[in-house]
């Protein structure tokens, strides 16, 4: 009987090709739609993570009362065993350094003399140690506009910008002038490696990027930092684990008299980062739930239709002297089958495209420079995110959506008089 | 213990609810049929024939009153005796015919077979010999789309008598088929009928199966009003 039935799902389009392509599809969406917006989303949060806050930042309290001035006095110290002890103890991150300071560029000619003048925000970032992801998570490659990523302790990538603003070329050599880590006034000479366009609106425009070594140098800062940042090994920025972090962090290794010792933020502590995070994870819950709820109707729907239609199938079967239960699993196998190879593909398309898009990511510049304005740095390259859940969240629709219509499709044999089916069966 | 009693049904009655109220279909049926009988029921519109025919293969059963088909009591049969009954010893044919559009003339046919585990090298020889008997050979691998009306009902009775069932119940069987299709259809269901000594019984008001019919009961708003035995059925050959 298994072989005869087979034979007519196979043969019978309408009962096999349809709703696997149906099921394959719309699980395909669902996969892709929920993996796009998380990675909408967490792109959204990355960008303002690698600039600025990292998922978690640890800064001194004093240092957090009044960042906005960047006060490099108040930062921390024996940096390097500080991040030894995080390395070890929340391994789930990885911890690097970052030199938050301001000043002025000087750009001169061959002979000293200045050509041009500009304020400047700098970041010295651990690009040059052994293992650094910092080239990587800021896209330098991909940012280069021209010359090389910086390869020695004094080099420094400029932002395109500005480079154009004062008239700087890779290659040349420019001054910074600013004040130590003690307020002495310092400069120091950097070699500008590159340049560099994050195509990110006006977020890189008094921009500059050294190295952790150079920035050190520059403003006496051995063994220091503004900050240490963590970011989750795949990058995704989860909240609740963040903000647990964050809370442990702070009741364990954090004293509220000591004003320099070190303090967590987790990335929703940033400025209005956190009614971000919690609106964007309150979008995602809402579409995410809408569009399954959607989805599933219409996948219980098709459920329903298929069982209603075969009411003839059904009928004749019983009257052959088939039992109403064999009729009914027999249904419910194939409507398994079927919505199990469907959501199988389907998951299978689904995050082959959001893996696609993961990697790639679709750019979107030109609709992005209109709204540069807020703390929140905008992202001009949508990147998808795979997820764990992804591998299963098709098969809810897919699979228990479909089963679920043929069911009750199928309790209609049980509900009514086998008679009654059986005139349907005349009609 | 009813050694020739196909059917036996005593003061049967058949409601159905209708609003809150009850509707009569059948009362009063006491009605035996024999081993190899051709009876028909013959009634005008809504008199009860379909009522009594799905009673008899157990597909309804009765408000009051004892039916007994093969030897079974229905009343005291469950769901699945009474359907291992059907699967076994008996066979339907359909006004519409009720074909599987996706199997072959072939595959319709041997439904019931493989709902009886039978194995796969008898099967084909009992479907190829049922098919033959309706005179559908050469149309064996065909699907029903393919096939004209009378060559779907006749694939139909294949499907009905191929396993060698004791009884066969139709229900309106010519009634989407023209005269010459209707005679043929009743000259094969007669001569299965005299070659397998299968018991048939119809359901209809069509002029022509009742030129073949053996014995004619005829029912009127759920009562049975005559009960005839025709010695020489007229069209008899
Ligand atoms: N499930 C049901 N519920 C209510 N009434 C029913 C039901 N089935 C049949 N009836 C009624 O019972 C009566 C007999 O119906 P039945 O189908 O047996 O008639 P019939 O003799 O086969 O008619 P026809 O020649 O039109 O097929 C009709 O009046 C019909 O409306
Ligand atoms: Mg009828």
């Amino acid at each position: 009987m298994i072989k005869f039935l087979t034979k007519g799902l196979l043969r019978d389009r309408s009962r096999s090709l349809f709703p696997v392509l149906v099921i394959t599809l719309t699980v395909a969406l669902v996969v892709f739609a929920i993996g796009f917006m998380r990675g909408t989303m967490n792109s959204l949060f990355l960008d303002t993570a690698v600039i600025l806050t990292g998922h978690e930042k640890i800064v001194t309290r004093a240092y957090n009362e009044e960042s906005q001035l960047m006060p490099n006095d108040l930062a921390l110290l024996d940096v390097d065993q500080l991040i030894d002890s995080l390395e070890q103890d929340y391994p789930d991150f990885f911890w690097t350094p970052r030199i938050t300071f301001a000043g002025l560029l000087d750009a001169p000619d061959e002979n000293g003399e200045t050509i041009a003048q500009g304020p400047v925000i700098a970041f010295g970032i651990d690009f040059l140690s052994h293992g650094s992801r910092q080239v990587e998570i800021w896209e330098l490659e991909r940012s280069l506009v021209s010359g090389s990523l910086p390869e020695n302790r004094d080099d420094a990538l400029i932002s395109s910008k500005m480079a154009d603003q004062l008239n700087i070329r890779a290659g040349e050599s420019v001054t910074f002038i600013g004040s130590t880590m003690d307020n002495a006034f310092t400069t120091y000479n950097f070699n500008v490696s590159g340049t560099f366009n994050l195509r990110k609106g006006q977020t890189d425009k008094q921009m500059m990027l050294v190295d952790l070594s150079g920035a050190r140098l520059a403003l006496d800062m051995e063994n220091a930092a503004s900050a240490i940042f963590g970011f989750t090994h795949s990058l995704y920025y989860d909240d609740e684990a963040a903000v647990n972090l964050r809370d442990q962090y702070n009741k364990t290794e954090s004293d509220s008299l000591d004003v320099f010792s070190p303090f967590m933020l987790a990335l929703r502590d940033g400025n209005q980062m956190g009614q971000m995070v919690d609106i964007s994870g309150a979008m995602l819950a809402i579409m995410g739930g809408i569009f399954l709820v959607v989805v599933m109707v219409v996948l219980w729907n098709m459920g329903l239709m298929n069982g209603l239609r075969r009411y003839g199938e059904v009928g004749l079967r019983l009257a052959m002297g088939e039992s109403k239960g064999q009729v009914y699993r027999s249904m419910i196998s194939e409507a398994v089958i079927i919505g199990l190879a469907g959501t199988v593909i389907g998951t299978g398309i689904g995050l082959s495209l959001t893996y696609y898009v993961q990697e790639n990511g679709i750019d979107y510049t030109k609709g992005m420079e209109a709204l540069s304005n807020s703390s929140m740095v905008m992202p001009n390259i949508f990147y998808a995110q795979v997820t764990p859940d992804l591998f299963y969240i098709g098969f809810i629709p897919g699979v228990f959506a479909t089963v679920l219509g043929t069911m009750l499709a199928g309790l209609a044999i049980y509900k009514r008089e086998m008679a009654q089916l059986f005139k349907e069966l005349e009609t | 213990m009813e050694n020739n009693g196909v059917i036996t049904i005593n003061n049967l009655v058949k409601r159905f609810p209708v609003g809150g109220d009850f509707f009569t279909a059948l009362k009063n049926i006491d009605l035996t049929l024999n081993k190899g009988e051709f009876t028909g029921m013959i009634g005008p519109s809504g008199s009860g024939k379909t009522t009594l025919l799905n009673i008899i293969g157990g597909l309804d059963s009765p408000t009051e009153g004892q039916v007994s088909v093969l030897g079974q009591a229905l009343n005291d049969t469950s769901h699945g005796e009474r359907a291992r009954l059907r699967r076994k010893h008996m066979g339907f044919i359909f006004q519409s015919y009720n074909l599987l559009p996706v199997y072959t003339v072939f595959e319709n046919v041997e439904l019931p077979l493989i709902l009886n585990k039978i194995d796969k090298d008898e099967r084909r020889s009992m479907v190829e010999q049922a098919i033959e008997s309706v005179g559908l050979t050469d149309k064996m691998d065909s699907r029903p789309n393919m096939l004209s009306g009378g060559e779907c009902q006749r694939t139909a009775i294949a499907r009905a008598i191929v396993h060698q069932p004791a009884l066969v119940l139709a229900d309106e069987p010519t009634a989407n088929l023209d005269a010459e299709n209707s005679h043929h259809i009743m000259k094969i269901l007669s001569n299965l009928n005299q070659e397998l000594s299968t018991s048939f019984i119809f359901a209809t008001h069509d002029e022509k199966i009742m030129a073949y019919l053996r014995r004619i009961i005829h029912l009127d708003d759920g009562e049975i009003t005559e009960d005839e035995i025709i010695d020489n059925p007229k069209a008899h050959d």
